[in-house]
């Protein structure tokens, strides 16, 4: 083709691909005339053309060969943060190349998972597990793993690069002596000691595992990594003979090893006994030309010790014990002796230096006296340098390790080491920086002083225990540098009550969102103690107004000094009030009892308020006695009429709702954050171990200490909602929520009927030291609103910010997860902006396919962090799935650990989020439509309280649902005025589909009147309000059957399996 | 790809567009880390559903190496042409390797089924032989090549292409209908 013809074959090439083949002669006997070079380029290039040809980009041709390689990196590649310097090896246990920190600015050794250990999901989870769990460890001679990362699914580890010789090359090169070869089995012993101390075992003890750094420093690699190494290697057969790596370890394997049998850290004894063996003979007694054999010799072959010193010959015929019950039990054991051998032997070494020195200068000369005195300071001085700088290099690399802890919010640890590590680097400049972030300023006064401080930290034990408190001075106490975190305080002077608060000086952050906490200042009055009744404590007066979400008034009141209940009243309190003939004394029955709008006499009232057998009790007790062994639980099922007759019994009263709410949170409350009695809760928080909620019932009065109010009272959160004193119209205000409601029910009050009662609902007491005191009046009904309908016409307005491009989902399935009842996948699509979104997939089994589902969205407690997505789903919906549908959930972006805002949003911003939200949900809806075992036309919508509201908008965009329930919603007149395209209010109308609003006729959180009723009038047709005897949240055994009910209604019966 | 990316590509392309050579250095393991994500993402989809989507992964390793708030049309062509020549070069180098590999060892050996399968397997372009003919399209229309290198190695739409050359996405369309008749001559000779 000549190239001055190329634009004019081009044009004419083109012209003729527009034309049908069959007429394309004629058009060419037209256009090329006579030019016949220009017709036979053409006419080759017609022919020539296929559609299809290069139409299916390059990179799948050679994706096979790109993907098989990925992993040999060069210098200079970059994984991750890493740019690749040099190879180190490869090995069984895959490639280790050593590579240099881009943004530490260190090198640092990056070591892969071997390829088939990576393709094997369980194993790399284990690996994941181990290698986490070693990466824990820190010693000076253990190699510190600084993080587990991952390349193209590959998981790799980035440890510490330490320069040096590996013993097993160093035994190629010359036999020990004595006293090397004890300070490297010590340093190994060491370093056991301390992975055993934190159930870590080694397994693949060897020379070449353990590397020696020019200063004699030793450094155990590969903690975590050999039981899974050793499990995919030992299960494909075919490397038990070939491979060379399994040759190199076998010959270390203890006998229960090689037999695969489970091992503890006595096989570590063994391995470390050969290595010393090894370290002094030469060789290592049991290697032999095969596997076989050398199996064969750990099993039955005993070593010859004959050539060791006596003591040593000891110790290693106790390491290499074939029955591991007569070993060395555990490695302290053997530290201890090879550490008192060494000790010894220096000791006579300076002994007969000694010698040298005094009794035989004559005979040695003076040349020898010189030498003598040079080996003893090598000894002892040179001695003692080299340990120092064996510290010294310990701790610059644990201030890595330091800022590491305090990245992932350990600060209690962080600290701890921080404090170790200064001993030997005081200046250090990351650590000076790292100071603040990991420790306070605590400041404590009393009023009088001298009183003695103790504090107790909020750290867990392995055991669920919590450590011991520990004294630290008296009062006043001026800036002692704490760790950072929670602790309790306590405060104890002679002739007064003591005082016990919860300190954190934590700053709860989300990503980058910081709220300033003060620096830690407790100042307390103390109050002689004649004064503070057992388990009360004293609260000052002052002006107080409510801050929780509900807000029964906005007033501020005057409140007088009172002692408050630490706990809540127990079942054996009550009993004393029975004991006492209380429910017959008319002393106590003050409060006018209402029947109907009307009163009548206590003596008829208590009739009804009967225990199961018919005497007068709690409802749940039986002959007037609580259930054995709930001394200590809250009393709960009784009325508030029954605990004001109790708390007259008492001298005290009930409180009022400022005064509950002073004693619970002090006014402390950020808007968008769930603040608890303990301060903040983050998602680092494990609110299981601060107050009792979502469990199976209640737990004892003074449990979860650390879960402490500002005053010192425990389950003010969680365990029972409490009765208060005010009513509100014609019921009374509870507060604090129950052990069946979820956390951030703290921040609710709702209202009773006074003779209602509940195995949810108790109460404690408050003592009023002075006259004045306000806030005791009935609180006004909230107004019910009233809500117009949008039109249709707004409505599609609105909804064209929904609109969302089908680009493609990129859907798998993570991971598969099987119980007896169902099958649990998790998955993985595009969502909206391209962001990834993970789902759960729940498939019940024996059910036939395909088949019916329904799309949950949670409550509230999963985008706050309180509990996981699964967690809610193996919460509410086990029946539904049971009884053979499909459920389907998805955690939005983050989720559990996506900050809350914390300013509220309100305008362009909620109109975003609710858009990025939805379309994520209904991304997930055409991820479920690409499966065929899911029946989309079946596709039910069941939302829980921030689930059911954010489902208002959703089932209005989408249509694809076939019905809606929503349960526990409710609008707060304010969110009415909410930005247009993210208002629940409007949207509300516009779902076509049948509905169901199922609402606790006591939801504190929406009250049914004031926030859902108005709701649901608006709703349009079909719709139905199932009302139910429960809180916010109904409980399973009233949430279950209307559900499947509903979805039987709706969806059709599930076929039997 | 890691999420996190240090260098700054806007950055390193505007350099580059300003005649630092330097930064198509860090450019360059970028291209590579992008190939390497494609090529899992093909196997897998391959298995699953038989359909590619590269354009797509292309738009979002640039949207995820990019600042999305930041992208601008100039650094955006930039980056599809660089990506383009390089994964060129690179998916040929690959070739080379898968070429070895299969004339090496086994390949003279293989049973009657399987020799077929190599057969048939090869109605996949020949990338050495298409990388030669790119070159000599080159020489006659300099468009043109450019165009294969953005479809075929870059895996972009015809639109995408037309964006990254600033050219109309009619013009690409008939350009590459003409380019790939003409490669599919050289190569079929």
């Amino acid at each position: 083709m000549k190239r001055e013809n190329w634009q004019k074959v081009k044009q004419i090439f083109n012209d003729a691909l527009e034309i049908e083949p069959l007429k394309r002669k004629a058009f060419l006997d037209k256009i090329c005339a006579n030019d016949n070079d220009l017709r036979h380029d053409v006419e080759i290039l017609l022919n020539s053309f296929e559609h299809d040809f290069l139409e299916n980009p390059a990179v799948g041709q050679v994706a096979d060969v790109i993907v098989e390689q990925p992993f040999n990196f060069h210098k200079g590649d970059k994984i991750g943060d890493y740019e690749i310097l040099k190879a180190l090896g490869t090995g069984g246990q895959g490639a280790v190349y050593l590579a240099q920190d881009l943004q530490l600015n260190r090198n640092i050794a990056i070591k892969f998972l071997p390829a088939e250990a990576s393709t094997d999901k369980s194993a790399e989870k284990r690996f994941r597990r181990e290698a986490q769990a070693a990466a824990a460890l820190s010693h000076p001679n253990i190699c510190a793993i600084h993080k587990i990362e991952e390349e193209e699914n590959r998981a790799y580890l980035v440890m510490q690069y330490i320069e040096g010789e590996t013993l097993s090359n160093k035994l190629k090169c010359e036999k020990l002596d004595l006293k090397t070869a004890l300070d490297i089995a010590i340093q190994i012993a060491d370093a056991l000691n301390e992975a055993h101390t934190h159930n870590i075992i080694h397994r693949d003890i060897k020379p070449s595992n353990i590397i020696i750094s020019p200063n004699k420093k030793v450094t155990v690699l590969d903690f975590g990594l050999a039981k899974q190494v050793f499990e995919t290697t030992l299960d494909t057969k075919t490397s038990l003979t070939k491979s060379g790596a399994i040759m190199g370890t076998a010959a270390y394997m203890s006998p229960e090893q090689s037999r695969g049998k489970t091992t503890d850290g006595r096989t570590d004894i063994w391995s470390l006994g050969v290595c010393l063996y090894e370290m002094l003979s030469g060789k290592n007694p049991f290697l032999h030309e095969s596997i076989a054999e050398t199996f064969a010799a750990i099993l039955s072959f005993e070593p010859d010790l004959k050539g060791f010193p006596p003591p040593l010959a000891k110790i290693i015929s106790r390491t290499l014990q074939k029955n591991v019950d007569k070993r060395y039990q555990n490695i302290k054991e053997l530290l201890s002796d090879l550490r008192e051998l060494r000790d010894e032997l220096s000791f006579e070494a300076q002994l007969q230096n000694h010698d040298l020195i005094s009794g035989k200068t004559t005979a040695f000369g003076w040349k020898q006296i010189v030498l003598a005195v040079a080996i003893l300071f090598i000894l002892t001085v040179g001695g003692s340098f080299y340990w120092q700088n064996h510290n010294l290099n310990w701790a610059q690399e644990n201030v890595k390790k330091v800022v590491q802890l305090t990245k992932e919010d350990k600060t209690f640890e962080a600290y701890d080491l921080a404090l170790q590590v200064k001993k030997y680097l005081p200046n250090d400049e990351s650590l000076v920086k790292l100071m603040p972030l990991i420790s306070d300023n605590l400041t404590v006064k009393t009023e009088p002083a001298g009183a003695k401080i103790y504090l107790k930290r909020f750290q867990p034990l392995a055991d669920g225990k919590f450590p011991e408190r520990e004294y630290i001075g008296q009062t006043p106490l001026v800036n002692l540098q704490i760790a950072r975190g929670q602790y309790l305080l306590y405060l104890e002077k002679e002739g007064f009550a003591p005082v016990t608060r919860s300190i954190s000086g934590r700053l709860p952050s989300y990503t980058s969102d910081l709220i300033w906490m003060p620096p830690i200042e407790v100042s307390a009055k103390l109050i002689e103690a004649e004064k503070v009744p057992d388990k009360m404590s004293f609260v000052p007066s002052g002006e107080y107004h409510l801050v929780s979400y509900s807000l029964p008034t906005e007033k501020t009141v005057q409140l007088g000094d009172f002692l408050v209940d630490r706990f809540e009243v127990s079942n054996a309190d009550f009993k004393e009030f029975i004991t006492a003939g209380g429910y017959h004394k008319k002393e106590f029955w003050q409060v006018p009892i209402l029947k109907d709008g009307k009163e009548i006499p206590f003596e008829k009232a208590v009739e009804n308020f009967k225990d199961r057998t018919g005497l007068n009790a709690p409802r749940s007790w039986m002959n007037q006695n609580f259930p054995e062994g709930k001394d200590n639980f809250p009393v709960t099922d009784i009325t508030w009429y029954e605990a004001s007759a109790y708390a007259k019994f008492r001298g005290k009263s009930l409180p009022t709702i400022f005064q509950w709410e002073k004693s619970a949170r002090d006014g402390k409350f950020d808007e968008g954050y769930n603040t608890m009695p303990w301060g903040l809760s983050r998602d680092a928080d494990s609110p299981d171990l601060l107050a009792n909620f979502g469990s199976d019932g209640t737990t004892a009065v003074d449990n979860f200490q650390f879960g402490m109010s500002p005053y010192g009272c425990l389950n003010m959160a969680g365990n029972v909602s409490e009765w208060m004193f005010n009513t509100r119209g014609k019921n009374v205000l509870v507060g604090g929520g129950s052990w069946g409601e979820r956390p951030y029910l703290f921040g609710y009050f709702g209202d009773f009927p006074p003779d209602f009662s509940s195995n949810k609902v108790g109460f404690r007491l408050v003592k009023n030291l002075s006259d004045k005191t306000d806030g005791s009046e009935p609180m006004l009904p909230v107004e019910i609103p009233e809500y117009k309908a949008s039109s249709e016409t707004d409505f599609k307005k609105w909804i064209t910010h929904y609109v969302y491009d089908k680009i493609p989902l990129d859907a798998q399935i993570i991971e598969t997860i099987e119980t007896d009842s169902w099958t649990r996948e998790k998955v993985s699509y595009i969502g909206a902006d391209r962001e990834k979104v993970i789902a759960y997939l729940y498939l019940p089994k024996n059910f036939p396919r395909p088949l019916q589902v329904v799309h949950w969205i949670p409550a509230a407690d999963v985008p706050l962090g309180f509990s996981s997505l699964t967690h809610s789903v193996e919460d509410f919906l086990p029946p539904v799935i049971k009884s053979g549908r499909a459920v389907f959930a998805i955690a939005l972006k983050g989720y559990s650990d996506r900050p809350p805002k914390r300013n509220d949003v309100k305008g362009v911003e909620l109109r975003k989020e609710t858009v990025k939200d939805i379309t994520d949900w209904r991304r997930g809806i055409d991820y479920l439509e690409t499966r065929n075992d899911i029946d989309i036309k079946s596709l039910g919508f069941i939302g829980l309280s921030w689930g059911g509201d954010k489902g208002l908008i959703l089932t209005a965009v989408e249509n694809r649902y076939v019905s809606a329930a929503y349960v526990g919603i409710g609008v707060r007149s304010e969110w009415a005025k909410w930005i247009a395209e993210g208002n629940i209010v409007n949207f509300a109308p516009h779902t076509k589909i049948p509905k169901l609003v199922v609402k606790g006729r006591y939801d504190e959180a929406h009250q049914l009147k004031t926030e859902a009723e108005p709701l649901f009038k608006i709703m349009s047709e079909p719709k139905r309000l199932t009302i139910v005897e429960s809180g916010h949240v109904p409980p399973p055994e009233i949430f279950a059957p209307i559900i499947n009910n509903w979805l039987d209604e709706t969806l059709g019966k599930v076929k039997n399996p | 790809m890691s999420d996190k990316l240090s260098p700054d590509i806007t950055q390193l392309l505007q350099e580059w567009s300003d005649g630092r050579r330097e930064a198509l250095d860090a450019i360059v393991p970028l291209v590579y880390d992008e190939l390497r994500r494609q090529a899992h993402h093909y196997l897998r989809r391959e298995r699953q559903e038989h359909t590619l989507q590269t354009t797509a992964l292309v738009n979002e390793a640039y949207l995820k190496l990019v600042e999305q708030k930041r992208v601008v049309w100039q650094n955006r062509a930039h980056f599809f042409a660089i990506s383009a020549s390089l994964m060129r070069r690179i998916l040929v180098d690959y070739a080379k390797t898968k070429h070895r590999v299969k004339r090496g060892g086994e390949a003279e050996n293989l049973p009657l089924e399987e020799a077929f399968y190599v057969v048939t397997d090869e109605n996949n372009v020949d990338l050495l032989a298409l990388d030669k003919a790119l070159n000599e399209l080159a020489e006659m229309d300099e468009q043109q090549a450019k165009i294969v290198e953005l479809r075929y190695f870059s895996g972009l739409s015809i639109e995408e292409t037309a964006e990254a050359l600033h050219i109309s996405p009619a013009t690409v369309k008939r350009d590459w209908q003409m380019a790939k008749a003409w490669l599919h001559h050289q190569l079929s000779r």
